[in-house]
């Protein structure tokens, strides 16, 4: 398996949970800039990173095929998890549109 | 051509069977006598050493956990003093997550991963007999010091203040923090030997897709151990010098934080849930296909199930914090993780159904276990979602209701899946069938047990009975349903005890299994049981994910290994290409030097700091008598 063409399939499970995690930690620095700036910022990061995430995945389903069975085998959990994660992401926007910041 | 005279850099391919196995067997086997047992580096030893020795402990906080019982039955009781009774239940959490549930997750798979994966031996074999003695040695620490009225009495995740230097007096904390050393340094060591094995050792053939479902569990569950466990060293090392140097890690009024510690437990917490649950999933795949007499339906869901929960469970750990008053919009992000963890753990379960609905279930006792797991875990799932929300947690936070969920999901989750997985594997193991009597009994005593002593936990958490209260008065009302939870956990312990008799009886007088028992697809089953010393007499081809399902006379075999050393076949990651012939360690007594070098400063560094200067001498002199080279033939290139 060459890198070149291993990292493809691999994006999704690279960049969906990396989207996460940042989402995550944002979570915990961002609710006192919502709180007190005029901009929230907090929804807005979360989508971006939704869209990441899904582009990510995208691109692992794309690189299922013409590959060795391995590999395509990778690309799909990559996507699968890249969508799991995407999902997550989703939620925490959520939380991110109904709640400002300043609840303690 | 005679054993006596065979030439050096002999090949397999050059030997007939009959000359080929008592040659392999002369190479591999670990010699008789008590050299021999301490110096051993035979996966399936070290194993079956890592099995009794969790099981025991199990035992030992099994009897701590009756102890809590007999107090708790009636109100107002005197059986246990408050002071024994902290320590009974600080023991009993950390001897059953530190001294029995991950070891005894990692123990299963040191013996079976090689076999599974079909090679001779585990990566680093002498790293694997130095976690043995490092886990030996910790469990051994913290017993030592309970019967020393020393035992830790400060819960199992050890929160500080309680647990620092204003609060913490003696040494009792000091001992909790030093035995989380000791565990996790074995537990990483077999995580990485477990990384290496699975990704490096796998018989040709054995491609990412064809991975037994068992193997893929320990391969995310050991980056699980290995990405988690730093930070609870972390914790703990920084624990014991505020107690002993002077240091402020997590003193406020010096610019410590008393939640850092938090944060770094829990970052290691939560996953540590996983770490026990993910290899259940992947006993209970490997049961359910062998019981169904199918392929697991939803491999790849399945596969990506376990690596997406090992991944999740870093990003849940701030759901154990929620009464800690973080902002409630972070809170809410580590809900909707929470919430999200959901979905692999019901695609698990979904393909399990699948499997079990599209097959013709044999309703055996491995079998019997996985369906109490579902009814469990299920149960215990639920109450997770519900915990995972901040306004419900807030409520019964710290009450028996916890108690009752976290129960739910580790007994019904891991601990059925695994003496499932002990009936499953045991004749492999022993060579001798556990009796199928016995085991259904053990089935019913355990799940019936199990639920009725912490099913009413839920409801005398409702009512606000809190963790950890040595007593209650009688106007609380929680005296009936206690009553009633301690005659259940009688129940339970009957379950356990019937368990441990069928197992140390089979040993004995057991029906002989033969080599494939129960007609199982993996690679340990092409062996016999127990499996010899060099575990296969030529390394197997593999050509799907059921090998020995596959119709074939035979298992295509590589050939080429040499016989006057110990070596095995390195493969590439991706599709197990064969890449190189690799020489395996040989026996030595180093490992076992190495520990007790490691027990002696680890145990003086609860006393003086200069331990740790004075104690590296003796650990670096056997770690270079480890290393030296010994002159034999696996020391060549």
């Amino acid at each position: 398996m060459t890198s070149r063409s291993a990292l493809p399939a691999c994006a999704g499970l690279i960049a969906g949970p990396l989207a996460w995690a940042v989402n995550t930690q944002l979570g915990l620095i961002l609710p006192d800039v919502d709180c007190s700036a005029w901009f929230r910022p907090s929804a807005p990061a979360a989508l971006l990173l939704v869209a990441g995430a899904l582009a990510a995945g995208y691109l692992s389903w794309r690189a299922r095929a013409d590959r060795p069975e391995a590999l395509r085998f990778i690309a799909v959990v990559s996507a699968l998890s890249a969508f799991l994660f995407a999902f997550g992401l989703l939620l925490q926007a959520a939380a991110s549109l109904l709640l400002t910041g300043c609840e303690r | 051509m005679s054993p006596d005279s065979l030439p050096p850099d002999i090949r397999d391919t050059d030997l007939a069977p009959d000359v080929l196995e008592p040659e392999l067997e002369r190479t591999w086997r670990t010699p008789r006598g008590l050299i021999g047992a301490l110096s051993t580096v035979d996966h399936k030893i070290i194993g079956r050493r890592y099995l009794v020795t969790a099981f025991i402990f199990l035992a030992m906080g099994g009897v701590l956990a009756m102890l809590m019982r007999l107090q708790l039955a009636r109100p107002e009781n005197r059986v246990l003093p408050p002071d024994l009774y902290d320590q009974v239940f600080t023991m009993h959490g950390a001897n059953m997550m530190f001294l029995f549930a991950v070891p005894v997750m990692e123990a299963v798979a040191v013996y079976l991963v090689p076999l599974m994966v079909g090679t001779r031996n585990v990566a680093f074999p002498r790293l694997n007999a130095f976690s043995y003695w490092m886990y030996l040695a910790g469990g051994f620490t913290l017993w030592t010091a309970f019967a020393l009225d020393m035992g830790p009495d400060v819960g199992w995740f050890a929160y500080v203040p309680l647990s620092g230097p204003e609060y913490g007096s003696g040494k009792r904390a000091d001992i909790w923090a030093q035995m989380i050393t000791f565990t996790e340094v074995s537990a990483m060591a077999v995580a990485v030997e477990i990384v290496v094995t699975v990704l490096k050792q796998r018989a040709p053939g054995m491609s990412l897709d064809r991975i037994p479902l068992f193997v893929w569990s320990m391969l995310v569950t050991s980056f699980l151990i290995i990405m988690a466990m730093p930070a609870i060293m972390v914790a703990s090392t920084s624990l014991i010098l505020d107690r002993l140097v002077g240091t402020h890690f997590f003193n406020p009024a010096e610019g410590g934080d008393v939640l850092l510690w938090q944060h770094l437990f829990w970052f290691f917490g939560h996953p540590e849930v996983y770490i026990v649950f993910l290899p259940a999933v992947g006993m209970v795949s490997t049961i359910i296909a062998t019981f169904t007499r199918r392929p697991t339906f939803g491999y790849l869901a399945l596969v990506m199930a376990l690596i997406a929960t090992g991944i999740l469970a870093f990003g849940l750990w701030v759901h154990h914090m929620f009464a800690t008053g973080l902002p409630r919009l972070g809170e809410s992000f580590f809900t909707a993780s929470s919430m999200s963890i959901a979905i692999p753990a019901g695609v698990q379960i979904f393909c399990w159904l699948a499997t079990l609905w599209l097959g013709r279930p044999v309703y055996r006792t491995p079998l019997l276990f996985v369906l109490a797991f579902f009814v469990t875990f299920v149960i215990g799932g639920l109450t997770g979602v519900m915990v995972a929300s901040v306004p419900l947690d807030t409520q019964v936070h710290d009450t028996y209701f916890v108690v009752a969920h976290f129960h739910y999901v580790l007994i019904g989750g891991a601990v059925f899946p695994l003496l499932g997985a002990i009936y499953y594997w045991y004749p492999k193991i022993v060579g001798r069938m556990m009796s199928e009597r016995l085991g259904r009994w053990v089935v019913g005593l355990l799940a019936i047990g199990f639920n009725l002593t912490f099913f009413p936990m839920h409801l005398l958490g409702l009512h606000g009975m809190t963790r950890r209260v040595y007593t209650y008065q009688v106007e609380m009302g929680w005296g009936g349903l206690n009553l009633f939870v301690s005659l259940s956990a009688v129940l339970l312990a009957c379950g356990f005890a019937l368990f441990f008799f069928d197992a140390i009886r089979s040993s004995w007088i057991g029906e002989p299994a033969g080599d494939d028992p129960w007609g199982g697809p993996t690679l340990e089953w092409s062996t016999t049981s127990p499996p010899p010393p060099y575990n296969f007499r030529h390394i197997p081809i593999v050509r799907s994910g059921q090998p020995l399902w596959d119709d074939t006379e035979t298992l295509t075999v590589a050939a080429g290994l040499r016989v006057d050393r110990r070596e095995l076949v390195v493969s590439s990651v991706a599709e197990a290409l064969p890449e190189a012939r690799e020489a395996s360690p040989a026996n030595s007594i180093w490992p076992l030097w190495a520990a007790i070098a490691s027990t002696v400063m680890l145990i003086s560094s609860i006393f003086s700091p200069w331990a740790v200067v004075w104690g590296a001498v003796p650990i670096a002199v056997a770690l270079i008598g480890w290393f030296w080279p010994k002159g034999t033939p696996e020391d060549e290139a």
